[in-house]
């Protein structure tokens, strides 16, 4: 045991209390939502500021889940990010893979690759492949149009060319021909970043919102962002000027507590995911993998 | 080997687009060749079953596709009729993609911000022009007034069908039993609301021995705009410079007037605090919290969930309606709304196709129909039909109806292109129908009868569009505001007003002013309406 001088301690201390401070400016906003979402819409209106609920009041979640609308979108969520974050990482890995082997066009392939980063296609002419693939109001809309992502790509590119070449030559010795060293030494080998990029992947498909008006024309295959947007901001516009402050009056907004479990229920699901990809961060995957 | 592939599908798709718009002229020969095709057509049509199609926007969530009033809705008409509702925030984006697509559906909708969009659309020969033939054939057409009509119309011809809006005008409820708590009366006057506002911060009206109160409810945006008449509002044309020249609202001497009005009741903290970061929801916590005195009341629209809670809070709680004050120019009363909310479009290509344009025409008319209290139940088939038939869509309670299962879609109702009744001149719309709380109730009916008792101001710019103000306009607007609510918070002086209108002017302003001026022109406005 080394002994620790006051001064170290104290800075720990400072350390340790400005942290938990920082901690509890995020979460802050969560028990509001929370404490409003299980209040009753009279003890929101008299309070300024309410962290506990008063009295626990389940109406609000009682009117939500009662609607078919939310929990249909809720599961059409669960399903995209499910098979939307398998599919990317299918298809990310192994392109990514691919690319790090000495192969013909290997860089061309690349130079295109970083091309679309610099230079997207826009919304119509995206709107036209989709049409043209017939994907229009089909889920697979949400899913294959951004089944790559190019920047994910190469980092994990560059993650894979950092694994030493010397574990595939060993592989090859072994008797393993490419797809094997892919799935049984490099796929396992990568897994911490694999679990980083399945919850850039999975966030990003549970934050659907745009495609999915824009490609989904029947309401019931809609994804939960874009039912939780018509509970919560259909009266908000940021631009509340001209006409539509007219619109706005005639369509009233539904109570906070309404829309405030609303949010916690579109949150809850995802954000449920981060501890158990957590252990995946852990450090040290590559430690002793080459010796000598 | 897949980006590549995607590059060239990406590539071949730009092509497409500019092939796209290039076709876009050709349908114009093709629009005016067809014209009326209505006129003079039976509606005994064939036996055909059509395909219609539409696209429009919801608030809110809409019904499930294929719910049963769907069915009910293809089986009376026999049709194929499928309409796209999209969420209103997104739906020109997706508007533009599907015609871009090159399937315009057979009816358009468009929010009245969409203006611009529609009159590009419609000169490119993209719709179908409705002459008046087809205007007196059907009953819910006709009753559209001619000033109503002249805003849709485009190279002499109109192309859009309005759906029907109050022209009646929102004003301000102010809390009754406060004013009557400190023995004040009705404010008349700025002046006087001043006076009241002040006191409703000072002497606490509710009597719970806390300063916990204050007189106007506003948030950002300066929202509600508190334009005790038209003289004060920012969104309309009413003043005119010295050239003669119509000017908008928010460079205007009544809205500086306004502005001093906040910036006064902000020194003696009776407005809203903070309220330049306050959004809208919070804004109408502010008051039914009963915190604030005085907030926004339309003719439709408020919230009945928010109205209860503030009664559980202060179940003593009265409210009065206040009438327009005296305006300096002499004139009193409202602002007369457009008389429309959205209105739709109908695609060019129908007019091949005349026994289809009757069909859509018929369906079009049918689900427009207003039904006055007497006709509400379900003897009348029509309106039993159009809400799902009683017992099943809706059931009546004291001679309401009740929607039962709203997003199930048992009402045929929420499948139409334009659901909302064309209400006809000169019968109430009932507004006050929709609320069960009685002191909603009576609010409404207030507000409609002073409606019905003052003059309304009918400005000149309905139906005028200036191409800067749809580029610029939006990002002028937010200048203003923004300039204003510092002269309001006290960050800016007043005596800067002259140099805010200026920067206004300089900005894209003084072009704006132009160009509405010559469409003002062009319609023939000249004196102030009033009616």
């Amino acid at each position: 045991m080394i002994k620790r001088t006051i001064s170290e301690r104290l800075a720990d201390a400072v350390n340790a209390v400005l942290l938990l401070l920082i901690a509890a400016t995020m979460l802050f906003p969560f028990l509001h939502i929370f404490a409003v979402s299980f209040s009753s819409l009279k003890d929101v209106l008299e309070r300024d500021l309410i962290l506990w609920p008063r009295e626990w009041v389940t109406d609000a979640y009682y009117t939500i889940l009662a609607s078919k609308n939310f929990t249909r979108s809720l599961g059409v969520t669960a399903y995209v990010t499910i098979v939307g974050t398998l599919v990317n990482l299918l298809f990310t890995a192994t392109m990514a893979y691919a690319l790090t082997r000495n192969a013909l066009g290997q860089r061309v392939i690349l130079m295109m690759v970083i091309f679309t980063i610099l230079f997207s296609a826009g919304m119509i002419p995206t709107y036209l492949i989709v049409k043209g693939t017939g994907l229009i109001n089909s889920l697979w809309a949400l899913i294959l149009p951004g089944a790559i992502s190019s920047f994910n790509l190469i980092v994990l590119r560059q993650f894979f060319l950092s694994i030493p070449s010397e574990l595939n030559e060993a592989a090859l010795i072994d008797g393993a021909n490419e797809l094997r060293t892919f799935f049984s030494i490099i796929l396992p080998l990568s897994k911490p970043s694999l679990a980083a990029f399945s919850l850039f992947y999975a966030v990003g498909h549970w934050n659907t919102y745009f495609a999915g008006i824009l490609y989904l024309s029947d309401s019931s295959k809609w994804p939960i962002q874009v039912i939780l947007r018509q509970i919560v901001i259909v009266n908000e516009p940021t631009a509340a000027l001209g006409q539509e402050v007219m619109l706005m009056m005639e369509n009233p907004p539904p109570p906070i507590t309404i829309q405030m479990a609303a949010i916690l229920l579109a949150t809850l699901p995802i954000l449920i995911v981060y501890p158990f990809l957590q252990k995946h961060f852990a450090k040290g995957v590559m430690l002793g993998s080459v010796k000598g | 080997m897949k980006t590549k592939k995607l590059v060239l599908v990406t590539m071949a798709a730009a092509m497409t687009l500019t092939a796209c718009s290039t076709g876009g002229d050709k349908g114009k020969d093709g629009a005016s060749a067809g014209q009326s095709p209505a006129a003079g057509q039976s509606p005994a049509a064939s036996d055909k079953k059509h395909a219609i199609t539409g696209i429009t926007y919801v608030f809110g969530n809409p019904a499930a596709a294929n719910g049963p009033g769907q069915k009910m809705l293809n089986e009376k008409f026999n049709v194929d009729y499928k309409v796209e509702k999209v969420p209103q925030e997104n739906f020109v984006e997706k508007l533009t993609a599907v015609v871009a697509g090159g399937e315009a559906p057979d009816m358009i909708g468009f929010r009245p911000n969409d203006m611009t969009l529609f009159q590009k659309w419609a000169k490119q020969g993209a719709f179908l022009p409705i002459d008046d033939a087809t205007i007196n054939k059907y009953p819910t057409l006709k009753a559209v007034p001619k000033e109503v009509w002249d805003q849709f119309k485009v190279n002499g011809k109109i192309y859009g069908i309005p759906s029907w809006a109050p022209i009646e005008g929102n004003s301000f409820l102010i809390r009754k039993d406060w004013l009557d708590s400190l023995g004040l009366k009705m404010p008349t006057s700025y002046e006087e609301l001043k006076q009241v506002a002040i006191a409703f911060t000072k002497n606490d009206p509710d009597k719970n021995g806390k300063q916990d109160t204050y007189g106007l409810a506003m948030g950002q945006n300066i929202n509600p705009d508190f334009a005790m008449g038209p003289y004060w509002q920012y969104n309309t044309w009413y003043h005119k410079d010295k050239d003669g020249n119509f000017i908008p609202g928010i460079i205007s001497d009544g809205r500086k007037e306004l502005i001093q009005f906040f910036a006064d009741l902000n020194k003696e903290k009776a407005i809203t605090p903070d309220f330049a970061v306050l959004n809208w929801a919070d804004t109408n916590a502010q008051f039914y919290s009963g915190k604030a005195g005085v907030f926004l009341v339309a003719p439709r629209g408020m919230s009945q969930p928010y109205m209860e809670g503030l009664l559980k809070l202060n179940p003593n709680a009265e409210f009065a309606v206040l009438a327009p004050f005296k305006q300096p120019d002499g004139q009193q009363g409202f602002t007369a709304g457009t008389g429309f909310a959205r209105f739709n479009a109908l695609n060019a290509k129908l007019a091949k196709d005349p026994d289809k344009l009757n069909k859509v025409l018929e369906i079009h008319d049918f689900s427009r129909k207003f039904y006055p209290a007497a006709q509400q139940s379900a003897a009348n088939k029509d309106f039993d039909f159009f809400y799902g038939g009683e017992g099943v869509g809706y059931k009546m309670e004291n001679g309401k109806r009740v929607t039962l299962k709203p997003q199930e879609g048992l009402e045929p109702a929420v499948y139409f292109q334009d659901n909302t009744a064309w209400v006809p001149a000169g019968t109430d719309p009932e507004f006050d129908k929709a609320y069960t709380e009685p002191k909603l109730i009576q609010l409404t009916k207030d507000l409609m009868d002073l409606n019905g008792k003052m003059k309304h101001y009918y400005p000149p710019n309905y139906g005028v569009i200036s191409e800067t103000e749809t580029t610029k306009g939006a990002e002028l607007l937010t200048f203003m505001m923004n300039e204003q609510t510092k002269m309001i918070a006290g960050q800016r002086p007043l005596s800067d007003w002259d140099a805010l209108v200026q920067e206004y002017l300089k900005r894209g302003g003084s072009q704006i002013i132009k160009e509405m001026n010559d469409g003002i022109k062009e319609r023939g406005y000249k004196d102030l309406v009033w009616k």
